[in-house]
């Protein structure tokens, strides 16, 4: 099953130095007088996994909200492959959303649809469009939704309600769902944070395989730093909507824990 | 008991402000009261209340009653309730077209209710304004009463059963409308997030995000709608949009009181019998959200 | 993936695929039958396309008829006639909602034990629930005369049955715990219906009846037609001289004092909720 689009090339690994894919540049947000995200500027490469820690309330799950545009910016640029994506709007809009797939926290299934329905809804924005409001996908897209649930081990749950899964198996639906979209990008906001350490560790290897075999970059909000330390290339980390670290993984030493998360406190929470 | 335990000064503060508190309560609940009785005096004078009359005429109810009753006898059994129900079959078709206009104007006004439900509700509706504006259109529709809709679709439609039925469904579609768009408000945001997310345009959005948690609520309000309309279905014959409600009307006028107590007892039955299997529709709507997937 | 790969998915879960050969045909079958009852419902209704248009038409041009809404001198009768619907509707809520208490009471499972009694009065409800209040306006103009005594009085009773029935569920759906917890301190039967049951059902009676009030108003505002006192009777009226810029004006009237008690509905309604929290 091809899940790349043919423009993006498979990169393999940690590609410090090539030419970055997504780019922010000044990005900010502001609710009312409180600023969540401040002049946040990053470049990230194709087929990187990086992960984004902070404390919460930091700001990473405004940032990568606006990256797929589930909340606008209110200054800045996001720039991919050199579009401004915080300047589009209708279909391009949507297929952008399409394109940077969305994981998060809570699983965000439809709880009294089925798994197959809930992974066929990564399809929407493909076309045909209309028929998809009255529930036909044609036999294309089905074999599609269920290759993917095979390779997150779920496909034997395809046909139970999304609300009678764990909260482990919902998450790799969700994974699913983000698999058929064929992105480009895979956002995941704090994917694991909910679960328990041995669902944690299949949902992050899912995700890691993900972005290994083919190649799609993933941002990663991480509560947990020995999570970060695993399972991605390099961190970027937030405090109070400013980037006080970008690098790889090694250089987080602790000192420069302790100025990310504030107190030796909060530091022990987030172990 | 008295110093058995120490009082603090925290605690004798809190009881303070609770006695504080109750008193507060207390007046406001008078304060309500006295307006209530206001209100009540008021309305009794506008509304020519006589207690007094109520009594003289409470006579009357018997014999109204009485004379509602049709002549029944053991031996002459048969014969007394077919003479009862001379036109028994034409009420029975009368109440079936009733029963008809009730279904089609609660599926007609359902179904519109459905997808205004997502204008309405402020968490769903593409653009603020519209709620808005939605809001007020279901105002009308439900507070202009199915009798006037009536009338008015009568004197446009002519005479007959269609003019019922855009009534009652124009009536039921601001009714179910702000009920709907009630329920719409309370949804769970995160599945919509998720739908979203992928690229989903709104009305797919509203398909595969809003409305697996929103039909069960629906169609229970549907049902309840449906019980409501036969009712109101049954007495649009007064102005000639169709169903049992003319030969109703002609059967007060004529002063025919066994005509009366005939059909009435003819349209309890057939509204105890919609209500019962609506209930048991409903009971099984609510059940089987625990069970399939949609 | 090869095409055998994918023919196995049909066949490891053909559910999850649309309906082929013959069940496609049953289900065929089964939309065309449904299709086929709701146009005969349709034709039994008198329904035409043709009908429809002219229909729509003709309404087309009364719309065009009520602009502007004409505020001619009888507009102080009208004010009138929507303070008396205004005073039937309060007073038919305020007395049944105070009867239906008592009998709701004797129709719960959870307060009378007689069966013979819970089912006289539930069944008794259902009879006065089943007939429209406009008849019941009917006849009682034909117990105390014209005028909105009738109409308070046809209201209460429909009111009366509906209440009754509500509130009945309500009482029999109170928690149970609430009420083993006041049994267990020692309470006697009326002293655990008066902390344990009343407690909680008298917020869901007061926001019902507020609930009521509203659509009381809406029912009310027809019982003129028949006589029952109210704004109705001019409403019907106008309607059938076709004065149909009056008709607007009335209209508006009633629109703008329904909006006016809804607000004031929901405020209450929203501090009694508040208050029941405190």
């Amino acid at each position: 099953m091809r899940l790349t689009s043919p423009s993006s090339p498979c990169v393999r690994q940690n590609a410090a130095g090539a030419e970055p894919v997504l780019e922010l540049r000044g990005l900010t947000r502001r609710f009312g007088s409180f600023t969540a995200v401040d002049k946040v500027s990053l470049a990230v490469s194709d087929g990187e996994m990086v992960a984004v820690l902070g404390r919460s309330g930091a700001g990473k799950s405004t940032l990568l909200n606006m990256i797929n545009r589930l909340v606008d910016p209110s200054e800045g640029e996001i720039l991919y492959q050199g579009r401004d994506i915080a300047k589009l709007s209708g279909a391009e809009l949507l297929a952008w959303r399409r394109q940077s797939a969305m994981i998060f926290q809570r699983f965000n299934l439809v709880g009294r649809l089925s798994v197959l329905t809930n992974v066929l809804t990564g399809r929407l924005n493909h076309k045909p469009r209309f028929p998809k409001l009255f529930g036909f996908f044609s036999d294309e897209e089905r074999n599609l939704a269920l290759d993917a649930l095979a390779a997150l081990g779920m496909d034997e749950q395809a046909l139970k309600r999304a609300d009678q899964l764990s909260g482990g198996q919902q998450q790799r639906v969700a994974i699913s769902r983000a698999l058929v979209q064929e992105p480009r990008l895979i956002l995941a906001d704090e994917p694991v944070a909910s679960l328990d350490p041995v669902n944690s560790q299949a949902v992050m290897e899912a995700l890691r395989r993900i972005n290994r075999e083919h190649g799609i970059t993933v941002l990663c909000n991480l509560h947990s730093v020995p999570l970060a330390r695993a399972w991605c290339d390099r961190v970027i980390a937030l405090s109070a909507g400013r980037v006080v670290y970008d690098g790889p993984i090694a250089g987080l030493d602790d000192a420069m824990l302790l100025s990310i998360y504030g107190s030796a406190a909060a530091l022990t929470e987030a172990h | 008991m008295a110093n058995a335990v120490p009082q603090s000064a925290a605690r004798t503060r809190f009881a303070e402000a609770w006695a504080k508190h109750k008193r507060a309560r207390r007046q406001q609940w008078l304060f309500g009261i006295a307006i209530l009785i206001v209100l009540t005096a008021i309305s009794a004078w506008l509304g020519e209340v006589s207690l007094t009359l109520l009594w003289e005429r409470l006579p009357r109810f018997g014999s109204y009653f009485g004379r509602m009753v049709p002549e029944l006898a053991w031996a002459t059994l048969w014969g007394d309730l077919a003479y009862w129900y001379w036109n028994g079959w034409h009420w029975l078709a009368s109440l079936w077209q009733t029963v008809l206009i009730a279904l089609y104007a609660t599926m007609f006004g359902v179904v519109l209710a459905y997808v205004f439900s997502f204008l309405a509700a402020r968490n769903l509706s593409p653009v603020p304004w519209v709620a808005v504006a939605a809001r007020r259109i279901l105002e009308v529709a439900r507070t202009v009463p199915e009798l006037v809709f009536a009338v008015l679709f009568v004197f446009a439609f002519g005479i007959g059963p269609l003019a019922g039925v855009l009534a009652i469904g124009l009536h039921s579609f601001g009714a179910l409308g702000k009920l709907f768009g009630d329920v719409a408000e309370n949804i769970d945001p995160e599945p919509l997030r998720g739908v979203r997310a992928t690229g989903a345009s709104w009305a797919q959005t509203m398909v595969y995000g809003a409305t697996p948690q929103l039909a069960p609520d629906y169609l229970s309000y549907g049902l309840l709608r449906l019980e409501i309309n036969v009712r109101a279905a049954s007495i649009l014959g007064f102005v000639g949009a169709g169903g049992i409600g003319q030969d109703l009307y002609r059967a007060i006028k004529n002063f025919d009181h066994t005509d009366i107590s005939a059909i009435a007892l003819m349209l309890i039955a057939a509204v105890m019998l919609i209500d019962a299997i609506c209930g048991w529709l409903r009971g099984r709507v609510i059940g089987q959200e625990s069970l399939r997937a949609l | 993936m090869s095409s055998v790969h994918r023919k196995s998915w049909r066949d490891r879960y053909p559910d999850a695929f649309p309906p082929r050969g013959l069940a496609l045909w049953r289900r065929a079958v089964a939309i065309l039958l449904g299709l086929g009852l709701f146009l005969w419902g349709l034709h039994a209704l008198e329904v035409t396309p043709g009908r429809l248009i002219d229909g729509i038409g003709q309404l087309g041009k009364v719309f065009m008829l009520m602009m502007p809404p004409a505020i001619t001198e009888h507009v102080w009768e009208y004010i009138g006639a929507i303070g008396e619907t205004l005073a039937m509707a309060f007073l038919g809520t305020l007395v049944a909602s105070v009867i239906a208490i008592p009998l709701a009471m004797m129709g719960a499972r959870n307060i009378m034990p007689l069966g013979p009694v819970r089912f006289l009065v539930r069944r008794s409800s259902d009879v006065v629930r089943g007939i429209d209040s406009l008849v019941w306006a009917i006849f009682f103009v034909s117990v105390v005369g014209l005028g909105p005594f009738a109409g308070i009085l046809a209201i209460a009773v429909n009111d009366i049955g509906v209440l009754t029935k509500l509130y009945a569920e309500a009482m029999e759906n109170t928690d149970r715990e609430q009420v083993k917890g006041v049994r267990a301190t020692g309470a006697d039967s009326a002293q655990t219906i008066g902390f344990g049951i009343l407690p909680q059902v008298m917020p869901v009676f007061l926001g019902n009846s507020l609930y009521f009030l509203e659509s009381n108003l809406r029912s009310a505002t027809v019982l003129g037609v028949v006589g029952a006192g109210g704004i109705g009777f001019f409403l019907m009226d106008r309607m059938m001289i076709s004065a149909w810029r009056e008709v607007a004006l009335i209209v508006i009237m009633v629109l703008i004092t329904v909006a006016c008690i809804d607000a004031l509905s929901r405020m209450l309604r929203a501090r009694l909720i508040g208050s029941s929290n405190g």
